[in-house]
């Protein structure tokens, strides 16, 4: 009976050892806002550090990836001025007309150099000349007009306030496109002013 | 059996058990002060330095990809755009000063070969096709610009007997026959960059525009503003030199 404990004592070892593990998971539990670290090497403090790190990282990267998307997204919408191919098309074909210059040669042939001063020669050169310029300009008009009056019904099509519904990225393409039309109406426009200005050169006293 | 629970303590096997239950007492408080106050700031800073370097790594990664982007270019071939380089100011400017001069117009004193023979010659006038080589044109226009000059006037010896306003009227009509080459040539050159900036450009479908990003757009839009720009300063000189020459008519 001595050497083995009474039933009570054992009661109490038992009850001793289970407050002690009690006790020991009370205070990992109290420590869990801030993890314990039984083994507090530098590698255990890296390899937490590493896990909170990406924590952090992987949602705010998420977003900028996110942002970045939708940015892209916005500068590679197309614009809203969507007929810009088909009135490029109207400035495509040449304004030279080679019945027009073939009759301006055979107006020009009609020249006589017999007989005549070296001043009759040059007036008549310049007179035919003149006609054949005349005949260039009047055909470079009416194809300007023709080309002017698609243009405009094309663009009639269109309503601006189309932009204020749009993004800016949008508007930029726009605005670039429609330079692009500007060009070329502006090189119908000099093409045409500089026939009159040649026409304008070949007449008057000299 | 009543004072056995009491006696515990006291005997070897209670010491034991309290020295123990006393050290894991002691053990886990000291456990826990240890990672509070020794470990938590160091954890802290590596913490801040990995997630400041891993943000700004990928800031870094997304601004050289918008740089990237806005350093595209855009999708008008400049290379493939040439009406730039036509101009004809340098050949009129020579016209007037070597040839009319000395060829041509009342004030010159040549033989007036030249104008003779090209006046004679068997070439047929014409506005030249802007689809033709620049050089061709401009001897094609050069043509005419010899006729407009006119035939050499003898120089000053020949207007002695002039009186002043006849003397004047001279002047004026040799200054408005240059006026005429000058205007006549600028338009030529008006022709050829026009048509030349039609045919380059016209070949450009618009559409792409829409398919390329804003940056490169914005990039379009500006070479496009500069190619009108061009264009309205040619348009400019071409009807200041007419008008010019304009303002000299039927005086």
């Amino acid at each position: 009976m001595e050497s083995s404990p009474p039933a009570m004592s054992r009661l109490i070892i038992v009850m001793i050892i289970a407050s002690v593990l009690l006790t020991f998971g009370l205070a990992r539990n109290s420590s869990a806002t801030v993890p314990p670290c039984p083994l507090a090497t530098d590698a255990t403090i890296t390899q937490m550090a590493q896990q909170w790190a990406a924590f952090f990282k992987t949602p705010y990267c998420a977003y900028l990836d996110e942002r970045r998307n939708i940015l892209l997204k916005r500068k590679l919408a197309a614009g809203v001025l969507r007929q810009t191919s088909v009135m490029s098309e109207i400035f495509r074909v040449t304004e030279e007309s080679a019945s027009t210059a073939k009759r301006i040669e055979k107006a020009a042939r009609r020249v006589s150099f017999r007989d005549q001063g070296v001043a009759d020669v040059v007036a008549a050169k310049l007179r035919a000349l003149k006609s054949g310029g005349g005949l260039i300009t009047y055909s470079a008009g009416e194809r300007a007009f023709a080309k002017a009056s698609r243009m405009e019904k094309a663009l009639e099509k269109f309503a601006p306030t189309a932009f204020d519904f749009c993004s800016r990225h949008q508007a930029q393409k726009d605005a670039a496109k429609l330079a692009y039309l500007r060009g070329l109406v502006q090189a119908q426009e000099l093409r045409l002013l500089s026939l009159l200005k040649m026409m304008d050169a070949l007449e008057g006293e000299r | 059996m009543k004072d056995r629970p009491g006696m515990i303590p006291g005997t070897t096997m209670g010491k034991v058990i309290c020295g123990v239950v006393i050290f894991f007492l002691l053990a886990t408080s000291a456990y826990g002060t240890a990672v509070q106050v020794i470990n938590f700031p160091a954890l802290m800073s590596m913490v801040q330095k990995m997630v400041t370097q891993a943000i700004t790594d990928k800031i870094k990664a997304v601004w050289n990809e918008e740089v990237k982007i806005k350093l595209e270019p855009g999708t008008i071939n400049t290379k493939a755009v040439s009406f730039l380089k036509y101009n004809i100011s340098s050949f009129t400017d020579k016209m007037i000063s070597q040839h009319m001069k000395n060829n041509a117009g009342a004030f010159a004193r040549g033989d007036g070969k030249l104008f003779a023979e090209t006046a004679k010659s068997k070439t047929v006038p014409t506005i030249p096709s802007a689809n033709s080589d620049f050089k061709e044109f401009q001897k094609k226009i050069r043509e005419v610009s010899i006729l407009l000059a006119g035939a050499p006037g003898g120089g000053t010896d020949k207007m002695k007997h002039f009186t002043t306003a006849e003397y004047a009227a001279v002047k004026i009509r040799d200054v408005f026959n240059q006026a005429s080459v000058a205007a006549y040539e600028k338009a030529s050159e008006g022709v050829y960059v026009a048509e030349r900036f039609r045919k380059e450009l016209s070949s450009f479908d618009p559409a792409y525009i829409d398919g390329a990003t804003s940056d490169q757009a914005v990039k379009d839009l500006a070479k496009l503003a500069y190619y009108n720009a061009i264009l309205q300063s040619e348009m400019l000189a071409v009807m200041s030199q007419g008008e010019m020459r304009r303002a000299l008519e039927g005086r």
